[in-house]
Formats: C-alpha cells, sequence, structure tokens
C-alpha cells in the first residue's frame, strides 16, 4: 500500500513536473506509459488521481505567489459557471486525460504484444484495468 | 479465421476503440476550441495556461531589449502605473511608448484594429462577418491602407510611427506562454505582428467614432413623410438655443425662433422668443434631453444612421484675470463609451530639448492626444461637424457595375475585393467593393450611394497630435492643430504666458449652391461635388475673450447670426455648454479645485428650463379645474427638486419618467408607420423652443381624431405618467427607492461583454444633460478628467474609469474607478528625470536597450 502511494506521488510529481518543463500534453502521455508498465495495481484510476494532484499542486504552489482564486473566479465569470469549476476542471481534465492514457496503453498493449508473438488476442481479452501488476 | 477467432477480434476492437475514442476526444479538446470552450490544454495548463495569468507582473521585470533603439531608455512607472519615458530621442520614445502599450494594452489594441479593419472573422467566425463587413464596405481599411502608403518614413512623424510598431512587436516578440493575455486564452488565439498600418486603423476607428454622422437618411425619411420644411426643421442646422463655443456679440443663452411647419396638417407655428435672451430657469419652459436615453430610435435605425447628439464632451480654460492663482487652469472630460479597459492610457514622454509631454494616449497610437507640457495645457471635444455626404450615383449595371455617370460620360469604377476569413483560414464570403472618385459605394434601399468623408481623405491626426506635444505656445499649438483635418475636434489651449483659447479645427468641406450638407446630392454632376474646404481663418476661433474664459461642449461653434456657413446639423443640446458658463461666470476666483467639481457639477440647464414647464402646466390645468389629484401630487413632489442629480437625490427619477412620457407624446407623429424605419426624436432644444407655442400644432396627438391636445394637458399628462411609472418601477416617494444612485449607474464594459470582467452599476453624480451627464444604458461617460494648472510650475490631476493594466488580474486593471465614480483626481506627478520622482512614488524602473548584453 504504501508502495503504491509512493508510485502515484512519484508520478505525480512527475506530472507536475513534466507540465513544468513541457506542457499540458505531457499528461496523457506520462498516463500511458503508466499504464503500460504495469505498475500499478488500478493503473487508469492512480494515474488520474496522480495528475489531478500534479496539476492542483501546480496551482497550488502559484497561489503562493499569485491571486489564483480571483484567477478561477475570473475565468468562470468569463465561461458563465460558477466559481470554483475552472479550479474543479483543472483537476478533472489531467485525470480524465491520464487516465484514458492509461487504459489505452493498457489495452492496447497486449494486442500488440499478442500481434508480436502471434497469439491473437488473448492477452488483451483478460486485461483489465483492476488486474494486479 | 473461425468464428471464435471473429467474436475474439471484436471483443478486442472494443476494449482497445472505447479508451481510444475517449482518449481521442479528451485530446481534441485539449488542442481545439470546441464551440465556445477555448482548447482546455493550453487554457488549464497550470504552468503556461490561464492560471500564470495571475502571476504577471504589472510592470516589466529588469532589462528590456527592443531592436533599433539608439540609445538606453528609462522607464519609470509610478504607482498609478503611468510610465514616465526618458529617452535622448523621439524615436526611442515612441519605441518605449510602443512596448509599455502593448505591454499593458496588448489584447485591447489589436482588437480595436482587427475590427476596424474587418478581420474579426478570424477570431471569431462567420458571426462577426456583419461586422466586418460594414468597416469594409464603409472603406475604413482601405482609407488606412492610402494613408500609409503615403506615410513618409523619413519625416519625424513617419520614424515616429515605424519606432512604434517595432516597440509594440518587441513586447509581442518576448511573450511566452505565461505570458499570454487573458483575452487571446479564452479566444484561444495568438497576438498577431503589429503593423504600422494598424496605427492609422486606429485613427480611422476614431474618425468612424467621431464624425460618421447621417443626417441624410433621417432628412429623407421626415422630407417625404411630412415635406421638406418639416425636415429641415427637425434636422435643424441651426440649433434653437445658441450658447455657442465663441462667444457671441449678444446675450446667451438665446432661444432663437423656429419655424416647426407640422407637414401633416399643413400649419405652420413658429416657436422661440426671436433674439430674447433667455434666463435659467425661465419661464420659456423647455423639453426632453437629446442624451442617449432619448434617442430610443436611432439605434435600432438602419447601420448607417447614427447621431452626433449621443455624443458628449466637455472642456474649458480660465484665464488668469478669472482665476485665483492668477494662473491660466484647463479642464478636459472627453465623453466616450466607457470601456474596461479604458480607451486611455497615461504616459510621460521625455526627450530633453525636445519632448516633455504628460496626458492619455491611445494604445494604438503614439501621441499624447489630451494633456500638457510645461508650457502648454489641452483637452477636445468633439464638433461633429458635417463631414460625409453621400451622392446618388447611376451605374451602368446593378448587380457588376464597372462604370458610374457623371457629366453625360461614363467613367469606370475602381474596385477592390474584400475576403473574409475564418480562424483556419478558409474563405468566409467575398465582397467586391466599388468607388467613385469621391468614395466608395454603399447599397442602401435599393440604390446605389457613394460616399465622400474626410475621414477617409487622410487624416494628418496622430502626426498634428504629436507635434502640439512639444508646443511651447498658444501659437506653437494652433500651428500645428492647423493641420489635423479629421475628426474635427473643439481644442481649447492655455500657455504659461497667460493666452487662451479655442479652436475647431479639422477640414470642413464646402458644398456648391446652398451649401447645406443634410440631403442627398446628385451623383450624376460634378456640380454636387464639395468644391473647397473652408479656409483657416474661417475655422471657429476664439482667443483671449474679454469674458476671460472659454469652453465647449459640442454645441454648435458659432452664433448663426455671426457667421452663417453651413458647418452641420442637429446639433446636441446645449445643456452642458450653459451650466458650464453659468458657473465660470459666477467665479471670479477659480481654483483647480473647483475645476474639478465642476467637472461633475449635478445641475442641470435642462431641468432648469423643463421643470417650470411642468409645473406651470399644472398650475394652469389645475386653475381651469382640469388637474387630477395624481397631477397635483406630482407637481407637489416635483417641486420639491433642487434640480441637482446627486446620488442621494429622491425626486430626480420623477421628473426623467415624466420627460419619458413627455418626448413620444410630443412627437408622435415621428412614430414610424408599420415596417418603416423608425426616426430619432430631435433634440431637448428644440421641444423647449416648441414649449414656446401652446397651440402649435405638434403638441396635439393625431391618433385622437376628436381632441386637439393644448401643451398644457400634455406636460400634465406626461408628469401623471411620469409618476404613475416611477412608483410602479421604484415605489413610493417616501419608501427610500427614488434615490438616484440607485436608478441610473455608469456601466463600464469589457469589449467582451464579460460581466466579470467588467465594471457595472457604478454609482454616478449627474443626470442627462449634466456635465457628467448619464445616459439611461450607463455605457457612455466621462473617460478622462483633468485639470491643469499652469504657472511657473505646471500641476495637473486626472483621473479615467479604470487602470493602466488590460489584465483582468492586475491591481492596475480597475484601481480608478471609485475614485471616478466620487468625482475624484488623482494628482499628476511630472518629473523632470528619472531620479526626480520620489521613490514613495515608484512602482518600478526599467531599462531598455538595443540588444541585451
Amino acid at each position: 500500500m504504501i508502495r503504491q502511494l509512493l508510485a502515484v506521488t512519484v508520478l505525480a510529481a512527475a506530472m507536475a513536473l513534466g507540465t513544468w518543463w513541457l506542457g499540458w500534453w505531457v499528461v496523457p502521455i506520462l498516463g500511458a506509459a503508466w499504464g503500460a508498465a504495469r505498475y500499478a495495481a488500478y493503473p487508469s484510476m492512480t494515474a488520474g488521481v496522480a495528475a489531478a494532484l500534479g496539476w492542483l499542486l501546480l496551482v497550488g504552489v502559484a497561489a503562493l505567489r499569485g491571486p489564483m482564486g480571483e484567477v478561477s473566479r475570473t475565468l468562470a465569470g468569463a465561461l458563465s459557471v460558477p466559481g470554483w469549476v475552472p479550479l474543479l476542471v483543472t483537476g478533472l481534465f489531467p485525470a480524465a486525460l491520464a487516465a484514458a492514457g492509461a487504459r489505452f496503453a493498457r489495452c492496447v498493449l497486449p494486442v500488440l504484444e499478442g500481434e508480436r508473438t502471434g497469439g491473437g488476442t488473448a492477452g488483451a481479452a483478460h486485461t483489465t484495468d483492476t488486474e494486479p501488476a | 479465421m473461425t468464428a471464435t477467432n471473429r467474436g475474439t477480434w471484436r471483443a478486442a476492437g472494443i476494449r482497445v476503440g472505447v479508451p481510444a475514442l475517449v482518449l481521442a476526444v479528451l485530446l481534441y479538446a485539449g488542442f481545439r476550441r470546441v464551440w465556445l470552450v477555448p482548447p482546455l490544454g493550453p487554457l488549464l495548463d497550470p504552468v503556461h495556461g490561464v492560471w500564470a495569468v495571475g502571476l504577471q507582473p504589472d510592470i516589466p521585470e529588469g532589462l528590456v531589449a527592443i531592436p533599433g533603439t539608439a540609445d538606453s531608455v528609462d522607464v519609470v512607472f509610478d504607482r498609478r502605473g503611468v510610465p514616465h519615458i526618458f529617452a535622448t530621442t523621439v524615436e526611442d520614445a515612441a519605441r518605449a511608448l510602443g512596448y509599455v502599450h502593448a505591454y499593458h494594452r496588448l489584447f485591447q489594441m489589436e482588437l480595436q484594429t482587427r475590427a476596424t479593419a474587418g478581420r474579426l472573422t478570424e477570431w471569431l467566425g462567420d458571426g462577426a462577418l456583419r461586422l466586418d463587413r460594414e468597416q469594409r464596405r464603409l472603406g475604413l481599411p482601405w482609407a488606412a491602407e492610402r494613408e500609409l502608403a503615403v506615410l513618409d518614413s523619413a519625416s519625424e512623424f513617419g520614424r515616429v510611427v515605424l519606432a512604434y510598431a517595432q516597440g509594440v512587436n518587441a513586447r509581442i516578440a518576448e511573450l511566452g506562454p505565461r505570458d499570454l493575455p487573458f483575452e487571446y486564452r479564452l479566444l484561444g488565439t495568438q497576438p498577431a505582428r503589429w503593423d504600422a498600418l494598424q496605427t492609422f486603423l486606429f485613427i480611422e476607428r476614431m474618425a468612424y467614432t467621431l464624425s460618421y454622422f447621417t443626417p441624410e437618411f433621417d432628412y429623407e425619411v421626415l422630407a417625404e413623410r411630412f415635406g421638406p420644411a418639416v425636415a429641415d426643421a427637425l434636422v435643424a442646422v441651426n440649433a434653437p438655443i445658441q450658447e455657442p463655443i465663441v462667444p457671441s456679440y449678444r446675450a446667451t443663452p438665446a432661444l432663437d425662433a423656429v419655424e416647426l411647419p407640422t407637414g401633416a396638417t399643413g400649419t405652420t407655428g413658429t416657436t422661440g422668443a426671436t433674439g430674447v435672451a433667455a434666463g435659467q430657469g425661465g419661464s420659456a419652459a423647455a423639453t426632453a434631453d437629446g442624451e442617449p436615453s432619448q434617442v430610443v430610435n436611432r439605434s435600432t435605425a438602419q447601420p448607417l444612421s447614427r447621431s452626433v447628439r449621443t455624443l458628449a464632451s466637455n472642456n474649458w480654460v480660465v484665464s488668469g484675470s478669472r482665476t485665483a492663482s492668477g494662473y491660466p487652469l484647463l479642464a478636459g472630460d472627453p465623453h466616450l463609451d466607457l470601456t474596461l479597459p479604458s480607451t486611455w492610457y497615461e504616459a510621460h514622454l521625455v526627450v530633453p530639448g525636445q519632448l516633455d509631454v504628460y496626458g492619455v494616449t491611445f494604445p494604438g497610437a503614439p501621441a499624447v492626444a489630451i494633456g500638457f507640457n510645461r508650457d502648454v495645457a489641452w483637452s477636445f471635444t468633439n464638433t461633429g461637424a458635417d463631414v460625409l455626404d453621400f451622392y446618388a450615383e447611376r451605374l451602368d449595371d446593378s448587380t457588376r457595375p464597372t462604370a458610374y455617370l457623371m457629366d453625360s460620360v461614363w467613367h469606370p469604377l475602381a474596385s477592390r475585393i474584400e475576403e473574409y476569413r475564418d480562424r483556419g483560414g478558409d474563405l468566409v464570403a467575398t465582397d467586391t467593393l466599388y468607388f467613385t472618385h469621391r468614395g466608395p459605394v454603399v447599397r442602401r434601399d435599393g440604390r446605389a450611394l457613394s460616399m465622400r468623408w474626410t475621414a477617409l481623405e487622410g487624416q494628418d491626426a496622430v502626426s498634428a497630435l504629436w507635434d502640439i506635444g512639444d508646443a511651447r505656445s498658444v501659437d506653437d499649438w494652433i500651428a500645428a492643430m492647423r493641420l489635423f483635418r479629421a475628426p474635427i475636434q473643439n481644442g481649447v489651449v492655455a500657455d504659461r504666458a497667460g493666452d487662451i483659447a479655442v479652436l475647431s479645427a479639422g477640414r470642413y468641406p464646402l458644398r456648391p449652391e446652398d451649401g447645406d450638407g443634410r440631403r442627398i446630392r446628385d451623383g450624376t454632376t460634378s456640380a454636387s461635388d464639395w468644391w473647397a474646404d473652408l479656409s483657416p481663418n474661417q475655422v471657429p476661433y476664439a482667443r483671449n475673450p474679454r469674458q476671460g474664459f472659454l469652453a465647449s461642449a459640442n454645441q454648435q461653434p458659432v452664433d448663426p447670426r455671426a457667421n452663417g456657413t453651413y458647418l452641420g446639423a442637429d446639433w446636441p443640446s446645449p445643456w452642458r455648454a450653459m451650466r458650464i458658463n453659468q458657473l465660470l461666470r459666477a467665479d471670479s476666483a477659480v481654483t483647480a479645485d473647483a475645476m474639478r467639481r465642476y467637472q461633475t457639477d449635478p445641475g442641470s440647464a435642462r431641468a432648469d428650463w423643463l421643470v417650470p414647464a411642468f409645473l406651470e402646466a399644472v398650475q394652469r390645468e389645475q386653475a381651469a379645474g382640469r388637474a387630477s389629484g395624481d397631477a397635483i401630487r406630482a407637481a407637489e413632489l416635483l417641486a420639491e427638486w433642487d434640480r441637482r442629480y446627486t446620488k442621494d437625490n429622491e425626486r430626480a427619477v420623477l421628473f426623467e419618467q415624466a420627460v419619458r412620457a413627455l418626448v413620444p407624446a410630443v412627437w408622435d407623429e415621428l412614430r414610424a408607420p408599420e415596417g418603416e424605419r423608425g426616426l430619432g426624436f430631435p433634440s431637448d432644444a428644440l421641444l423647449v423652443a416648441l414649449l414656446a407655442t401652446p397651440d402649435n400644432p405638434w403638441w396635439d396627438d393625431r391618433t385622437t381624431a376628436d381632441v386637439v391636445e393644448s401643451r398644457d394637458a400634455v406636460l400634465a399628462a406626461a408628469l401623471v405618467e411620469g409618476y404613475r411609472a416611477t412608483r410602479e418601477r421604484y415605489g413610493e416617494a417616501e419608501a427610500g427607492g427614488w434615490r438616484w444612485d440607485r436608478i441610473r449607474f455608469a456601466n463600464i464594459w469589457h469589449p467582451l461583454r464579460v460581466p466579470r470582467l467588467s465594471a457595472l452599476d457604478v454609482p454616478v453624480q449627474g443626470g442627462p444633460g449634466t456635465l457628467n451627464p448619464s445616459s439611461g444604458s450607463g455605457v457612455h461617460g466621462a473617460s478622462w478628467r483633468m485639470v491643469v494648472s499652469l504657472g511657473p510650475d505646471v500641476a495637473a490631476w486626472g483621473v479615467y474609469p479604470g487602470g493602466q493594466s488590460g489584465n483582468p488580474l492586475s491591481k492596475w486593471y480597475r484601481d480608478r474607478v471609485a475614485r471616478w465614480s466620487a468625482g475624484e483626481l488623482d494628482s499628476l506627478p511630472v518629473p523632470a528625470t528619472p531620479a526626480a520622482l520620489a521613490d514613495t512614488l515608484v512602482a518600478g524602473r526599467v531599462r531598455i536597450v538595443g540588444r541585451r548584453p
């Protein structure tokens, strides 16, 4: 369990650093890598949680230096949504991206492996998000 | 493949396909705009996205490199966010100004020039096509391109414009993902490179705002429905109340007689007291105001119809002989659409030995438009002169014309293809514009009309504004403004030596025959063309008048009895001018603080003329036994009003509701028949003139065939209706709901109409026709207020409703709104050197160099 938490924390840090250095599109790539690595028990969920944590951590750090609440309310006003929605979506969007990336990788990898080994799709048929690594 | 294998593959396909689809949808939303939602990836990215806007510094940090900078430039930002730019050449000063404009207002600059260029579809898609087409069909981008084409890049002004563009582009070039202004993120777009053309586009936009008035179409409809005599009277060349800018030889305000034929009945009534000076609060009575809230139908009229009366500005200058200090004082408050960020940007440009000018600039143009230097101060109001005419053309083909007929000869039409593109660069629409020698051809009501407009023929506006920045005297300033062509402006000016002057500067076209510009002219003859411009020595001008002050508030510049040359028509009612002059006549020791107070003075010349009319009408109706209880009660309440639009006033609303009822009741004949174009109401001043003739047929409600309504009956009924409407909307008189600050507000909108980015429901002191006018929608008002005292040392104060920064998260985005609302002004520091500004007043210092070391 602790190992899993540690892994998620490391992934969240990677999400944050990757976004910092390269941009938002790092998130689905790291999510896919996470899914392909078959490390976590629930790769989609953990990737999503890590991505959300990573981004919200960045917003939190920014809030130490600037009025992030005001940014959220201003953006919300511009989009005619409640003030907390931008913050929520800033967590949900990377979570969805990372989870989808992980899920996709988790599903497609066995298919590719099956293709390589000529073993049909057996791997894919048995791959689920709940399968332990 | 067996059936089992096929099933397995299908299952695998679903297992892979569904996540793939979900991922694809998310990536699409991340990279591409979905309906109104910008791409989510770059928007929400917590480092490079919208969150970064909250971390953007209010001023540039450290060293800034602008290619082309000859010598280092020091920029000191004061506590109000105003840059004090110290350069060694004017080009470097312009470069720095371009940079700070772009730093604080880049989106605003691009939006307004893109709108003028008719290129909003490239941001907003084909929803903006109608707006884009209007701008291009008016020839605004065409004219800007022609101005740029003749720009002498070797002249000082040419060098300044090009250097300014370098400064803007330096800022654009350094923009990283974290620096992108908020609005670009909302639109999911990036700033385009700034071209010198955009400065000219901006000037065309101002010319459009300030001089695109087309009384021809109202005049034409009136003439068709009621005859030319009615059209002449209602779109009048001369204001019925004279309070001219150039001091008159007779007592003012003067209520002149006006012929008011009815047309429909063939009856003619003469109104007003010929040549009689009518005093404030006189019993001659008055009427409704032509402020925006009253010009109800003009905004719904076809796009070519706009009223000069919807614009307002004030300026005045007082000679040292009438000031407490003995030195001249100058005040100015140009009224424009109120926007956040503001139309204006304050700046101080210093080039030792050449330039030391402070004032407000337009983001997009390299010049101080309204301001002062150490010797001279100036401010402008719009003149509203008639500088645009239409000509009915005969074309050889209605759909694909190639020539127009003039003097029995077919002349080739010039043409220009206009292409409108969407965000992706795909073609949305194409137009072919045609031009006669007069200007662009517009189509209206099935006719081809060519348009001649001084704004399309070279304005020299920015170059003149640049030149006045280093004027050392009123003479210098007048000489520079003689080159100013469009949009015509009433400039008041004072210098340290004690001279004061006013000049309605610009190019006034002279028409053939009677010189009248209200009619659409025959395009098939060259005899219809403008034949010259008004000579400079005939342009409205006054200097050091005996009265010791000069004021302008968009009123008719010259008393027609002094000079009958046609300058325009349908002038705004002179209520503000009357009030300024009243205040200045009563004060022989004016102070700068008094000037400040006058700018938001709540007194109303309009109310002074109209309230007695209501009260006396009810009295007469009561004496005749015709007044209702509501009429008597309403009159009692109205009589309690001190005729001041203070925020806590509880009677102004009743007056306004009564006037609102009165205007359409009087001008009921102007209601458009079903399916026809609506007309605006005539000016309030004309209604005042009408009040002097109780039996004029205009008072009659034509829909009541068996009754002839009298003036008093209409006034009393309007007061009752106003009382009813006020109670219905705001409750009983003593319930507290009639307070003016709960009824009228300023609404300062962001151009994207996002309430969160705007300042709405800002309470204001002032009402229709006051010096600080409050329009019904609140979107119009004093866009800058300035008072300057010229003495051994210049002292100045100013404020505008907004802040220096265009970043909604900046402390300088709307920091001045509260002080503007309260009628307060900030002291404007004018340091002579970078070190002269006290550290306590400094927000930051920046050095601009040509290249980073």
